[in-house]
């Protein structure tokens, strides 16, 4: 007997294969209601293929899929009630906008009249209104993004699927696409899972994101929670702009608690107690960090590489060893900077993760 | 320029220009000859422009209908037949995936030429023998297509393949049925390759001899290439006024097909779908 899921879209334990690649490990996720759902992880970790079997446009190898206390496992994709906007758009190319937007109206039988009547509804809604009646190739990528999206929502479905639908996009229009997006879908109401690889993105849209590495949901948390509690160093590396920065060293058991020793450096952790010598992942946030002039200064001792002004900000790399680490100071004057500099965190904005990459020491 | 340019360039249009005659030198011929009076295999612009020729055909209604009803029957059943069952075939080839479909693809170009050729004229002739299509357009029809689909289907899978597959899954997830996806979204987009598949498929059946001349039986049945006998004299020496006012005529169908299609599609024999149909 399977139980059937109190969360409106579920995935248990979901496998895909393909022939000796698992694309997709053995992903659950629970989403609820109305929430924005993003699906971040980088190249290749299996974000599209868990989409596609939300879909329905693969089979699991292994697992099932509820969308509103339903199973649909074995329903096919035009039964499932679904929307996804796709990395392209898919808009085809031999129909007009009208004819493309009012496709799932058409395919579902809705006469003549109330199709035109929700198409110019909803086009009025997107602004794309007055460009109803040209081809995808004869508008521009923002508009075919919208376009694509007018069709998404047209029927109404339960549930949103997008694939990096911004990435065709310049900077400044993503920038647009995201806020229009975020604030159609709190309008809207509709259960949206979107896939990126951008972290920005994830962070600035999304109620909840789940991080995908190599196939496995990694984490689930709200953007805050991912930002502030990393469970690994992989998510730790992956989320913030710049990531955090991570430095390799050896941790050993010291009278009350434990060292850290880096390159030209030791750090005393009180709480964290070791068994042994062993490998360990020293963390902290560009944006937590100070510079520190005076070399009798304690700190992490780096060299400078490069400093560049942002606006509002400078971002400054700088090299400890040979690990690149960055230092965000919010500072619109360019700092006078020595060679040789050192880094400062205050020790409880540190993060420490074992030899395997396991979070055990985050902020308090 | 200097002496050796201009050397190599007059070369160059001599080169050019005989390379040109020798192969416009037929189609000349095919606009010259239908108009005189006393056509030889020469090139000559005859002196009197006639139309005589074509009158005499026309009264030959034993031609006209071969060329203007069976030749017309049988090349467009089987431009029909070929478009129909190619594009279905290279669909389900391309989406489905089977394995070993690419050596199937193969295969089938590679035995294409058996059901056509000499050597199955024997098995051929049974079986639309005992399957009562003897002297009937649909026999002729049928091997056609048999032996212009594996082709078909290999021209036609390059035009599926080159189809990008969301399109089709977005139309699935809009919630359309599979054969709506077919109809409303793949077929229009591939219309030009159908064009492609069409036109080619047309030109190959209006121009085939030995198939209608094995099937079929009655005069009043043979289509063009066939019936272009009829234009020797009883010693066999064939009437070169009539024989050439007869082809310029046989002719003219596939060049107004492939002008039409051009002007609408534009050939494109590879891939290179993707502005869609209009
Ligand atoms: N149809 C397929 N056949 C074989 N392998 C596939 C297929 N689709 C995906 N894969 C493999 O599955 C893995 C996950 O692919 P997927 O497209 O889901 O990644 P992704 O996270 O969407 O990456 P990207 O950010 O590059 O789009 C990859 O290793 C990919 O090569
Ligand atoms: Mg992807």
């Amino acid at each position: 007997m399977t139980i059937v899921p109190q969360s409106f879209l579920s995935l248990q334990d979901l496998t895909k294969a393909f022939g000796k690649v698992i694309a997709v490990d053995k992903v659950s996720l629970h989403i609820e209601k109305g929430k924005f759902f993003a699906l971040l992880g980088p190249s290749g970790c299996g974000k599209t293929t868990t989409l596609r079997l939300v879909a329905g446009l693969e089979k699991p190898s292994s697992g099932r899929i509820f969308i509103d206390g339903r199973d649909v496992t074995a329903l096919p994709p035009q039964k499932r009630d679904v929307a996804m906007v796709f990395q392209d758009y898919a808009l085809y190319p031999h129909m007009t906008l009208r004819q493309n937007i009012g496709y799932p109206l058409k395919v579902r039988g809705f006469p003549k009249k109330s199709i035109a009547t929700r198409v110019e509804e909803v086009a009025e809604h997107l602004m794309i209104a007055d460009i109803l009646d040209r081809l995808p190739s004869q508008v521009s990528g923002g508009q075919q993004q919208r376009a694509a999206v007018a069709r998404a929502i047209v029927h109404a479905p339960k549930i949103f699927l997008f694939d990096e639908p911004l990435s065709n996009l310049d900077a400044k229009l993503r920038l647009e696409a995201r806020a229009f997006l975020k604030h159609l879908q709190k309008e809207l109401g509709i259960t949206t899972v979107y896939v990126t690889h951008d972290q920005a993105e994830a962070m600035a849209m999304a109620d909840e994101i789940g991080v995908m590495f190599a196939g496995r949901v990694v984490q689930v948390g709200s953007p805050l929670e991912l930002y502030r509690y990393p469970k690994n160093r992989d998510v730790a590396a992956f989320i913030g702009n710049p990531p955090m920065n991570i430095l390799p060293g050896r941790l050993e058991p010291k009278a009350g608690g434990s060292q850290f020793s880096g390159e030209g450096y030791t750090l005393f952790f009180e709480s964290i107690h070791v068994l042994e010598d062993t490998r360990a992942y020293l963390g902290f946030r560009p944006e937590q960090a100070q510079l520190m002039c005076d070399l009798k200064d304690s700190g992490i001792p780096a060299q400078l590489y490069a400093v560049q002004p942002l606006g509002s900000e400078v971002l400054i790399t700088l090299l400890v060893g040979t690990e690149t680490v960055y230092v965000k100071l919010y500072s619109e004057s360019l700092p006078a900077l020595p060679d040789l500099v050192r880094v400062k965190v205050d020790p409880s904005r540190l993060y420490l993760f074992d030899s395997t990459g396991a979070c055990i020491k985050v902020p308090k | 320029m200097d002496v050796k340019a201009i050397f190599y360039k007059i070369i160059f249009v001599i080169f050019v220009v005989l390379i040109t005659s020798f192969f416009l030198l037929p189609i000349l011929w095919l606009v010259a000859a239908p108009f005189s009076a006393q056509a030889t295999l020469r090139v000559t612009i005859p002196s009197v422009v006639t139309v005589k020729n074509f009158c005499a055909i026309f009264r030959n209604t034993f031609a006209v209908r071969a060329l203007f009803l069976n030749s017309i029957l049988i090349a467009g059943g089987t431009m029909f037949g070929v478009t129909l069952f190619a594009t279905l075939a290279a669909y389900a080839i391309s989406r489905l995936n089977i394995r070993g479909r690419d050596i199937f693809a193969y295969l089938l170009v590679l035995f294409s030429s058996v059901v056509t050729g000499t050597a199955a004229m024997v098995p051929v002739f049974l079986l639309l023998y005992y399957l009562k299509l003897i002297d009937s357009y649909l026999g002729v029809i049928f091997v056609l297509i048999g032996g212009l689909l594996p082709t078909g289907i290999f021209l036609m899978r390059d035009f599926v393949e080159s189809l990008p597959k969301s399109y089709e899954e977005s139309a699935l997830v809009s919630g359309a049925h599979p054969w709506q996806v077919f109809r409303d979204v793949a077929i229009p987009i591939l219309r030009p390759g159908m064009m492609v598949l069409a036109v080619w498929a047309f030109v190959q059946a209006w121009g085939d001899f030995l198939i209608p001349l094995i099937v079929i039986r009655s005069p009043s049945k043979m289509p063009a290439p066939v019936a272009i006998y009829s234009f020797y004299t009883e010693g066999g020496t064939p009437v070169l006024t009539l024989i050439s006012a007869y082809s310029l005529l046989y002719a003219i169908p596939v060049v107004i097909l492939y002008l039409l299609v051009n002007w609408r599609y534009g050939f494109r024999f590879f891939g290179g779908i993707k502005g869609g149909g209009k």
